[in-house]
C-alpha cells in the first residue's frame, strides 16, 4: 500500500512544481528565465490536472492537458517573440530595464 | 496530538527547509562564477533532505489518511493506483522533476536552465506514463523538449549580449537575484496554501459521491486511440478553436518579432549610395 501512487502525492507533485516556477519568475531578473519559469509552473498544472483525470476514471483531465500544451506552445511563441523585440529595444535582457512601465 | 493533527505541521516543517533551500541556492551578487560556495552546499544538502521528507510524508499521509467511501458503503483506500512498480517510479519521477526544477530558476546561465529544464519535462513525462498517460507523455516530451525548448534555446542565442572577456562569465542580471527573501516566501506559502485544504479529511470527503460512482468503471487507458476519441467526440469546438489561436499566434509572433528587422532591411540597401556623392554633412559634427 505504502509504495503505490496516491492522489495526495500527485497533488503535491504539481504544486512543488507551481510554487517553484513562481519563485523563479518572481526572483530572477532574466526575461528568458522569467518565461521559463511560467513553463514550469505549466509543468505543475498539467500534473494535476492528468492525476485527477486518472483518479476519476476518465480521460477529460489528459484532453484539458492536450490544450495546456497548445497554450504553453502559443505563450513561448508570442512571449519570445516580445522578449526579442525587448531585448533589440535596451540592448539587455534585465527585466529591470523596464522599470520606467511602472509609472 | 494525533498523527492526523500532526501531518500539516510537518509539511510546514518540509516546506521551511524547501524554502530555505532555494533560497540558498539562489543566484547572489559577489562572484560572477558557479563554482558552489559553502551556501550553495548547504543548500543542496536542505534541498535533498526537504525532497526526502516531501516523498515520506506523501507516503506517509497516503497510508493514513487516504479512504474514500465506497459503493458498498465501507471506507476503503480507492484513491491510490495499487501498483507497487509504478509506485516507486512515480516517486523517482518526481523527486528529479522537483530537483530539476530548482535548478532551473537556480542556475546562473540561461542555457542551463534551458537544458534543467529539458530534464523536467522528461520527469514529468515519466510521472505521466506512471498515471497512464501514454499518449500525453510522449506529446509532452515532443511538444516541450522538441520544439518549445528549441524556441528557448534559439532566443538565448539570439539575445546575447556581449557578456564579458571570459567564457564562463554571464550577466549582472544573472546572479544578482531581484528580493530572494519575499519571492521564495511569496512561493513557499502558496504551496503552503495549497496543501493545507488537502490535509483536511473533510475535503477528501466532499468528492467521494463522485469517485465512488466512477470507481466501478474500468479505468481508461491514455492511448492516441482513446485520446482521439475523447477529443473529437467531446471536445471538437475546442480543437477548432485551438487550430485557430494557434495559427493567430503564430501570425502574431512573427509580425512582433519581425519589425525591426524589416526597418533595417529597408535602410540597409538605400543608404551606402548618397554618401560619397558630396563631402560629409556631420562629419565632423562629433569631434569638436
Amino acid at each position: 500500500m505504502s509504495d503505490s501512487i496516491g492522489l495526495l502525492s500527485v497533488l503535491v507533485l504539481g504544486a512543488a512544481l507551481f510554487a517553484i516556477g513562481l519563485v523563479g519568475f518572481l526572483v530572477r531578473r532574466n526575461l528568458i528565465i522569467m518565461f521559463l519559469s511560467t513553463e514550469v509552473m505549466l509543468q505543475g498544472v498539467i500534473v494535476t490536472v492528468v492525476g485527477f483525470g486518472r483518479f476519476y476514471h476518465n480521460l477529460r483531465g489528459q484532453a484539458f492537458a492536450v490544450f495546456l500544451l497548445v497554450l504553453a506552445a502559443v505563450e513561448a511563441a508570442v512571449g519570445l517573440g516580445l522578449v526579442v523585440l525587448m531585448f533589440r529595444r535596451s540592448g539587455t535582457l534585465d527585466s529591470e530595464a523596464w522599470r520606467s512601465l511602472k509609472e | 496530538m494525533t498523527l492526523e493533527a500532526l501531518l500539516p505541521w510537518l509539511f510546514y516543517l518540509i516546506a521551511v527547509a524547501g524554502a530555505a533551500a532555494v533560497y540558498c541556492l539562489l543566484p547572489r551578487g559577489g562572484s560572477r562564477r558557479t563554482v558552489p560556495s559553502r551556501l550553495a552546499a548547504l543548500g543542496s544538502v536542505l534541498g535533498a533532505a526537504a525532497l526526502a521528507g516531501l516523498i515520506a510524508w506523501s507516503v506517509l499521509f497516503q497510508r493514513t489518511r487516504i479512504y474514500t467511501w465506497s459503493l458498498d458503503r465501507e471506507w476503503r483506500p480507492h484513491l491510490a493506483v495499487e501498483n507497487p512498480v509504478q509506485g516507486w517510479f512515480f516517486y523517482l519521477f518526481a523527486a528529479i522533476a522537483i530537483g530539476s526544477a530548482v535548478a532551473v530558476i537556480v542556475h546562473p546561465r540561461p542555457i542551463y536552465s534551458a537544458l534543467y529544464f529539458v530534464l523536467t519535462v522528461l520527469a514529468v513525462g515519466g510521472a505521466l506514463l506512471m498515471l497512464q498517460a501514454e499518449f500525453l507523455a510522449v506529446a509532452l516530451v515532443l511538444i516541450y523538449a522538441g520544439a518549445i525548448l528549441v524556441t528557448y534555446v534559439f532566443v538565448i542565442m539570439l539575445a546575447r549580449e556581449s557578456p564579458g572577456p571570459g567564457p564562463g562569465d554571464v550577466g549582472g542580471y544573472d546572479v544578482r537575484s531581484r528580493q530572494p527573501l519575499a519571492g521564495v516566501l511569496a512561493g513557499f506559502l502558496l504551496l503552503a496554501a495549497i496543501v493545507t485544504p488537502m490535509c483536511d479529511r473533510a475535503n477528501w470527503y466532499n468528492g467521494i459521491e463522485k469517485l465512488a460512482f466512477q470507481a466501478e468503471v474500468e479505468p481508461p487507458d491514455g492511448s492516441p486511440d482513446a485520446m482521439g476519441r475523447e477529443l473529437y467526440q467531446s471536445h471538437v469546438l475546442g480543437i477548432e478553436l485551438a487550430g485557430v489561436l494557434l495559427v493567430v499566434a503564430i501570425v502574431g509572433a512573427v509580425a512582433v518579432a519581425r519589425k525591426r528587422i524589416e526597418a533595417a532591411e529597408a535602410a540597409g540597401p538605400v543608404r551606402p549610395p548618397p554618401l560619397p556623392a558630396g563631402p560629409p554633412p556631420a562629419g565632423g559634427g562629433p569631434q569638436r
